[in-house]
């Protein structure tokens, strides 16, 4: 194999990595949006998703059981119907 | 290498240049494309502290979904390869690049783009291992139709991919076999072709995209032209042959 080919493969593989590299970063800007279609109208548009609320700003003194809304559990005083169908056979 | 010993020709110096300019031009418009898509992910992307921080960005490095851009990414460059090089198989048949592309060329692009797409296939499977939203198991990578991933689809694109293997293999062992083997095993990169297709179509996420649509079946019809003219070609040897076997007789 002579210098000119080993150049052209060597050309081809860089190229190939090249485009795969700027397919990835592609990839990885544009997967964050996603197209979403409205039924009604028809109208395309895109949907940008939340960022992820960050847990940093919590401190750990926020995290003492004084700071802390206890959840506090209410007994329903209402009396609980019983739905039971009556199930009826009208014979044969 | 042995191939072009058994090819029986010589470097063709005279078609360098022409293949130099084209060569050149496609370079151009590589870094054109480079420069401009850097470019649109610059200004998109938030101003970057360092340049660790600016790749971070740029590839979504510390992304959960890391390992699905880049499986994506090699799965759409392992097909494109795949083409290429399916259609110079086609082309080296049919001699349709003869005229302006040395045979010897075609053939060697031929079985370089056949490796470099196994390894970019390669990658594309083994990088789902590490997906952390969705990882498939080594199992479901090896085994056809086991996935829990669209398990039709995906099968389909593993027997592609073992098909592209065993095609490619016989590149290394042509001597030992004979050439209708060669050439019957040859066709299933047909198949294989055919497969891998289908597989990014009905497996592939981006398969939604109108350009990645535009681009698969872009594609199949280019590889469609080049097999009806290498069937027609094919034919009319036949024929000819027919009729000077018939003149001796």
């Amino acid at each position: 194999m002579n210098m000119y080919r080993k150049l052209l493969r060597i050309w081809i593989a860089f190229t190939s990595f090249i485009s795969f590299m700027i397919g990835w970063a592609f990839l990885a800007q544009t997967s964050e949006t996603e197209t979403v279609v409205n039924p009604n109208t028809g109208m395309t548009g895109t949907l940008v998703l939340p960022p992820i609320p960050s847990v940093d700003g919590i401190s750990s003194q926020n995290l003492e059981t004084d700071s802390v809304q206890m959840f506090t559990f209410n007994q329903s005083t209402q009396t609980q119907q019983m739905f039971a169908p009556s199930l009826r056979t009208g014979g044969s | 290498m042995s191939t072009y010993e058994n090819l029986g020709e010589q470097e063709p110096q005279s078609q360098s240049s022409v293949l130099n300019d084209v060569l050149l031009v496609i370079t151009l418009l590589l870094v054109g494309i480079a420069i401009l898509a850097g470019g649109l992910l610059a200004v998109q992307t938030d101003s970057a502290s360092s340049p660790f921080q600016m790749l971070n960005n740029l590839f979504a490095l510390n992304n959960v979904h890391i390992w699905w851009y880049v499986s994506r990414a090699s799965g759409l460059m392992g097909y494109l390869l795949f083409w290429l090089s399916t259609l110079l198989g086609f082309a080296i048949s049919s001699k349709i690049f003869d005229s302006f592309l040395g045979r010897v060329f075609t053939y060697d692009f031929h079985e370089h783009l056949s490796l470099l797409s196994l390894g970019f296939i390669g990658l594309h499977a083994i990088v789902l291992l590490f997906e952390r939203v969705e990882p498939l198991s080594l199992t479901e990578i090896l085994i056809p139709f086991i996935s829990v991933y669209r398990p039709f689809w995906t099968g389909i694109g593993i027997i592609a991919f073992y098909l592209t293997i065993l095609v490619t293999v016989t590149f290394y062992i042509r001597s030992w076999i004979s050439m209708k083997a060669f050439r019957v095993i040859h066709y299933l990169s047909i198949a294989a072709y055919v497969g891998a297709l289908f597989h990014g179509l009905y497996a592939g996420t981006d398969a939604i995209l109108t350009w990645v649509q535009f681009m698969y079946w872009g594609t199949f019809l280019s590889v469609i032209f080049f097999c009806i003219y290498w069937l027609a070609v094919v034919w009319l040897r036949k024929s000819e042959a027919n009729q000077s076997m018939e003149r001796i007789s």
